[in-house]
């Protein structure tokens, strides 16, 4: 009788310490943003920067749009969403014509939630940054698993 | 049969300690770029200020990221998040005639109280002219409970047979000793799980005065 309670129990201990153990400490979750690098290219046309900007934030997040109608230069694109429909991560890279240098002017701006996201503000800028010269795009780490109420 | 009935236990267990485990809400940055502003007069000095004058009228800590950058951040903090959850950027860069100044701003939904298109839209009217909206108030800090709740053990809890020894259980599911041990606990219906030298689980009484169990027995001063 005893054997058998401890073979239905034992489980039930083991799964709850497993879970309890695996679970996320309370924490409260923060918005992080960050100013991100500004470089000044020059000889080089502001539809570059436009495509450059296009593909890096497309190469570390998603869906990378210009903001506005028109070649406005401002392009923004979130982290992929959650199961719940939500992104915890953003960021924006700004292109401006700067007619003294024959070039352009690039800023990147990021902002991330964390937790969830598991990269910080300055972690997704700086990947940004590296993608927009040309480096190796690294994407986004991906957050960490979560347990959700249904 | 009996394989069987160990499996449907570890399932019980597993689902029973998800659904206790997280009550966050799903949080989502939104992010509001494509203000620019382009001035054919003033300095980026000039600029800088007017930055910094209009991100300080909605947020705090306004901070220039180098020393005559021109560039700005500042954020908001929420006391019921009890962490920043807006967030904006002003950019400034000189030009040969004046300067160009962008504005970026980022919040955390749903626990910030306004968009961040409302934020920059305020930030950028407060830089360069333009119609104010009052943005809502951030929320004020979620009273701490007193009493003897019978849905959280948040208070002090004083241990029947061992003088001296105290719990502190917070709201966040944090707990301290008299001895600055420190622990967590979980509630669940009457359930309490005690993580604190190793998980017990006790029960609470229907008056949210005691829990007992596991080898332990605590009587909270409420």
């Amino acid at each position: 009788m005893t054997g058998t309670f401890v073979c239905r129990v034992a489980p039930l201990t083991v799964g709850l310490t497993l879970v309890l153990n695996m679970a996320p400490a309370a924490s409260h979750a923060a918005l992080d943003m960050v100013v991100g690098a500004r470089q000044v290219v020059k000889n080089e046309p502001v539809s570059a920067c436009n495509s450059k900007a296009r593909d890096a934030l497309n190469s570390v997040l998603t869906d990378a749009a210009e903001v506005g109608a028109g070649d406005t230069g401002e392009w923004k694109a979130n982290s992929a969403p959650d199961a719940s429909g939500h992104s915890s991560a953003a960021a924006a890279i700004h292109c401006y014509p700067l007619d003294d240098v024959s070039g352009y002017l690039v800023t990147f701006t990021c902002a991330a939630q964390v937790p969830p996201n598991a990269d910080s503000a300055s972690v997704l800028c700086t990947k940004l940054t590296q993608a927009f010269a040309g480096g190796k795009a690294q994407a986004q780490t991906a957050p960490p698993r979560v347990a959700r109420q249904t | 049969m009996p394989k069987l009935l160990r499996s449907l236990s570890l399932l019980v267990a597993l689902s029973v300690s998800v659904f206790w485990a997280n009550g966050t809400a799903p949080a989502a940055v939104e992010m509001s770029a494509g203000i620019r502003h382009v001035s054919d007069t003033g300095s980026l000095a000039d600029c800088s200020a007017k930055a910094k004058a209009a991100l300080t009228a909605y947020l705090r800590g306004e901070t220039e990221s180098a020393q005559g950058s021109g560039e700005w951040i500042a954020m908001a903090q929420n006391p019921r998040a009890g962490a920043a959850t807006a967030a904006a950027t002003v950019r400034c860069y000189g030009l040969p005639q004046g300067y160009v100044v962008t504005f970026t701003c980022a919040v955390q939904l749903p626990e910030n109280p306004y968009g961040a298109d409302a934020l920059c839209l305020d930030i950028a009217h407060k830089f360069y002219g333009g119609p104010l909206t009052e943005l809502a108030a951030m929320p004020a800090p979620t009273p701490i409970p007193t009493g003897c709740s019978t849905a959280n053990l948040v208070g002090t809890w004083a241990a029947d047979d061992k003088a001296g020894l105290t719990l502190t259980a917070d709201l966040n599911g944090n707990l301290t000793d008299s001895d600055g041990v420190s622990g967590n606990w979980i509630i669940k219906g009457s359930a309490v799980v005690l993580t604190y030298y190793g998980e017990h689980t006790l029960a609470l009484t229907s008056d949210g005065k005691h829990m007992r169990g596991g080898g332990y027995s605590f009587t909270r001063r409420c």
